[in-house]
């Protein structure tokens, strides 16, 4: 598995969405074996709580099953795709309202040029976000994860953390700059 | 906006981000609907952005959510079959149909009886190895939830040892000074290796779990498993991995960075002495 090529890997998704669109139970759990610790890891970094973490990964995939059809692999890669519907659907459950950019999540183009599912190189880009965030200053890592894990914007972030909203606006553009550098 | 009334970058970032106030959030998405060239643009910052998934520990998600995912699915599924296995099953049925003729075939009909059967056959042949690939892919799943079943088989065998066992001992923890939480339980076969904690504690602190220890009579604290509270409070940690045969002094619980640590490292919020 480790051995597969971006293009191939992009393939296997590609052919088990398909077979999924047909009914293929067995490739709804390939690709679940694939994902979930991902789409698990996001829902609980930011639920806390195992229970509703797995509430969360079975809805995604639950949801990928039923809308297999509709999904098409020219607008996203597989990994982006059940993060965003993962951390989407984490935060409304957590805020209890729909504060993040889309809510029709499944119809959302999200390209991604790194592999995100269980292998060697998904591990190699997590000790490059790792890093990446360890390198930030506190303070804008601070903000980033509030933002991301917690759903918060600007005003909410600045009323957390009582620091005036130009400052937590300064924050998280110049981490924005920082990130968009380090991921390139 | 800038750059001739194209969204800049970072605000592209932003916005996938989640971080833009409501007002902020309409006038970029009012641009977005009708500009091709942000729009792009937006999908490789989401994509960006959902790099940051990896900045949170990466966990496990329990066997048990696989096997309820599968339940569900083939809830759902048993009403619905698969429409390419029908039109396939019709297709080979149609071929069926085509030689129940009663008359004798002229050597022109023989000629097209064999094209026919031919298609038929490889129809046949092609439907036989879709069946075939699909029994296996489900053979191989009932393989693994067989596995995840006689996982959880062995877990509730050995929970029953444990609490069965004559040599079963119960130690009691308790809240260390200025730390919240009520007392919580062990109990621990030596023999066996086996051991269930439960106890209620508050949320551990962000980027924090808790991580429980067995201290032995003689050597380091062994690492008896990290673990959450639900949302109620309750902690549990059933059946970890631990090696037969130790005598315990004491058991502890401390608070460790997400993950835990092969050693304690932080604060000790729980401890129980072995009488």
């Amino acid at each position: 598995m480790e051995q597969r090529t971006e293009s191939e890997d992009r393939s296997l998704d590609q052919d088990l969405m398909e077979a999924i669109a047909q009914g293929d139970e067995a490739a709804l759990g390939q690709l679940y074996d694939r994902y979930s610790g991902l789409v698990y890891s996001v829902a609980l970094r930011v639920l806390r709580d195992t229970g509703a973490a797995d509430e969360i990964l079975q809805d995604v995939f639950f949801q990928l099953w039923r809308k297999a059809s509709q999904f098409d692999a020219s607008r996203g890669a597989m990994g982006s795709w059940l993060v965003v519907m993962a951390r989407n659907r984490s935060i409304s459950r957590l805020r209890r309202k729909s504060s993040v950019e889309e809510t029709n999540v499944e119809e959302i183009a999200v390209a991604q040029p790194y592999r995100m599912e269980n292998s060697l190189m998904a591990r190699e880009m997590l000790a490059k976000v790792r890093g990446a965030m360890d390198g930030l200053p506190p303070a804008q890592r601070d903000a980033v994860e509030l933002a991301y894990f917690e759903g918060l914007t600007h005003s909410e972030i600045a009323e957390r953390t009582g620091e005036p909203l130009g400052t937590i606006k300064t924050r998280l553009r110049s981490a924005m700059e920082t990130l968009r550098m380090k991921f390139a | 906006m800038s750059n001739a009334n194209h969204i800049d970058d970072q605000d592209l970032d932003l916005l996938a981000l989640g971080a833009l106030d409501a007002e902020e959030l309409r006038l970029l998405q009012s641009h977005l609907s009708g500009c091709a060239d942000c729009d792009r643009r937006m999908a490789e910052a989401r994509g960006r952005m959902s790099l940051l998934a990896f900045a949170a520990p990466q966990e496990t998600p329990s066997a048990s959510a696989r096997v309820g995912l599968m339940q569900r699915v083939k809830a759902s599924a048993a009403s619905a079959e698969a429409p390419a296995a029908k039109s396939a099953e019709d297709s080979a049925v149609a071929v069926r149909g085509s030689f129940t003729g009663a008359q004798f075939p002229t050597r022109r009909e023989w000629s097209l009886g064999w094209a026919t059967l031919s298609v038929g056959l490889a129809a046949a042949a092609l439907l036989l190895w879709i069946n075939n690939g699909r029994l296996d892919r489900e053979l191989q799943a009932l393989q693994k939830n067989t596995a995840v079943l006689q996982q959880k088989q062995t877990q509730n065998q050995h929970l029953l040892e444990l609490l069965t066992a004559p040599d079963t001992i119960q130690v009691s923890l308790a809240p260390m000074p200025g730390h919240p939480g009520a007392p919580a339980r062990v109990q621990y076969n030596q023999q066996r290796g086996l051991l269930m904690y439960a106890g209620t504690m508050p949320t551990p602190p962000a980027e924090y779990c808790y991580e429980l220890w067995l201290i032995p009579t003689a050597g380091d604290p062994i690492n008896a498993g990290v673990f959450y509270p639900d949302a109620s409070g309750r902690a549990t940690v059933m059946m970890p991995s631990l090696p037969a045969g130790v005598a315990p002094k004491a058991f502890a619980v401390t608070i460790e960075p997400e993950g835990g640590m092969p050693k304690p490292t932080g604060a000790m919020v729980q401890l129980g002495a072995v009488s």
